[in-house]
């Protein structure tokens, strides 16, 4: 029996993306092999799944028209070059014209000590501290939950009763809101449903 | 578009920096907003990130300099930030897609439920994406936009002969998360 195969090397042979030569060796190969078989039966089946579920993001249609193309910045060599030129015109710019520096003149130390001012006593007035009385924590609301529905006319709803359902035939849980008059009013699928619909 | 002429086709031709930059940019934009929309789910969005992405390549005097694998490099920057725009606006994309589904029926008269149910389901697929890796995340929308395995290694950085092995590990990875947020709704 020929070698076996590797998970990536099955799923890539699966998109026909191995060399023409390994494509046949693999072929040859799941013929004599039923694990192999049986790993690439089942990475073919996932695949043919997750098709199904990433087309679910639609493509939208190409633009009419193309905005306009960026430009390559200035910032390459020419931007060093001009910054090498300014770097060094200010270098010439301070060796023709140093900054002049005037002489300062110091002030002398005096010569007669001055005596240390007398230190304060290290006794100090106890301070009394008072806590501030605390205040109850107010109750923590509970905060309301929304649900979002699509209406399905444009008649304002001021009443109506939420009836749990279930649609393509029980599989999707939804809310619908039912008006006095009976008919339907709003609509909303039930991500969390956990349940078993009746 | 076949995934082989994303090999840079026109760009032998062009000559200055600024011509080769347009022949990328005309190649490839209209197909990376295609991409990152079906990620985002907003056509505007995906328009902001694709020219962002072609306008930071302006900026790589690196790139431009070697003209290769600029395209491969503005994927992998544009989606990046579109998995990136998908894990942080998960509960704003939730309200603006159900905006989209009332604009859509009010549109069509009627099928109100078909474009809930389709609305949904694309929601929970970018749900799934947005909790993965973005790398798996990001592997899977480029294989499901038809890019070539040689493409989406150039993209994510990886080599050619791993994106077999991480395309299996990133498909169980999904189905995996799907299930367990979904049951069986296949």
């Amino acid at each position: 029996m020929t070698e076996c195969w590797s998970e990536g090397e099955l799923r890539a042979y699966h998109d026909g993306e191995l060399p023409v030569r390994e494509m046949s060796r693999v072929r040859e190969h799941l013929l004599e092999c039923a694990p192999c078989a049986g790993l690439y039966a089942e990475l073919s089946e996932r695949s043919a799944r997750l098709a199904v579920w990433l087309l679910r993001l639609p493509e939208p249609p190409a633009p009419s028209r193309l905005p306009d193309a960026p430009r390559p910045s200035r910032g390459g060599w020419r931007g060093a070059a001009t910054a090498v030129a300014v770097a060094a015109s200010l270098g010439v710019a301070l060796i023709l014209f140093p900054k002049r520096t005037e002489p300062v003149w110091v002030a002398p130390r005096p010569q007669t000590r001055v005596p240390a001012a007398p230190k304060p006593p290290l006794v100090a007035k106890p301070a009394i501290i008072r806590r501030a009385p605390r205040k109850p924590s107010a109750p923590v609301k509970p905060r309301p939950r929304i649900d979002y529905y699509v209406k399905l006319d444009d008649e304002p709803i001021e009443t109506g009763l939420v009836v749990r359902v279930g649609l393509n035939g029980g599989e999707v849980p939804a809310d619908v809101i039912v008006g006095p008059d009976g008919r339907a009013r709003a609509i909303r699928l039930v991500n969390d449903f956990s349940g078993e619909l009746k | 578009m076949p995934p082989e002429e994303l090999a840079l086709s026109p760009l032998g031709r062009a000559s200055s920096t600024g011509e080769w930059l347009e022949a990328v940019f005309r190649e490839h934009y209209p197909r990376l907003v295609a991409v990152v929309t079906r990620l985002t789910g907003n056509r505007a969005q995906a328009e902001e990130i694709a020219a962002e992405a072609f306008s930071r390549l302006a900026g790589r005097s690196t790139l431009l300099a070697g003209r290769t694998d600029a395209a491969a490099w503005v994927y992998r920057v544009a989606t990046n930030a579109a998995v990136d725009t998908l894990r942080a606006n998960s509960r704003r994309r939730k309200l603006e897609d159900q905006a989209s589904t009332e604009r859509a029926r009010r549109d069509s008269g009627g099928s109100a439920l078909d474009d809930l149910i389709r609305t949904e389901r694309a929601a929970r697929v970018r749900g799934v994406l947005a909790s993965m890796k973005p790398r798996e995340a990001q592997l899977l929308l480029l294989r499901s936009s038809d890019l070539a395995y040689r493409e989406i290694a150039r993209a994510l950085g990886v080599q050619a002969g791993s994106v077999g092995t991480l395309l299996a590990r990133a498909e169980r990875e999904f189905e995996r998360r799907y299930r367990t947020r979904y049951g069986d709704d296949v």
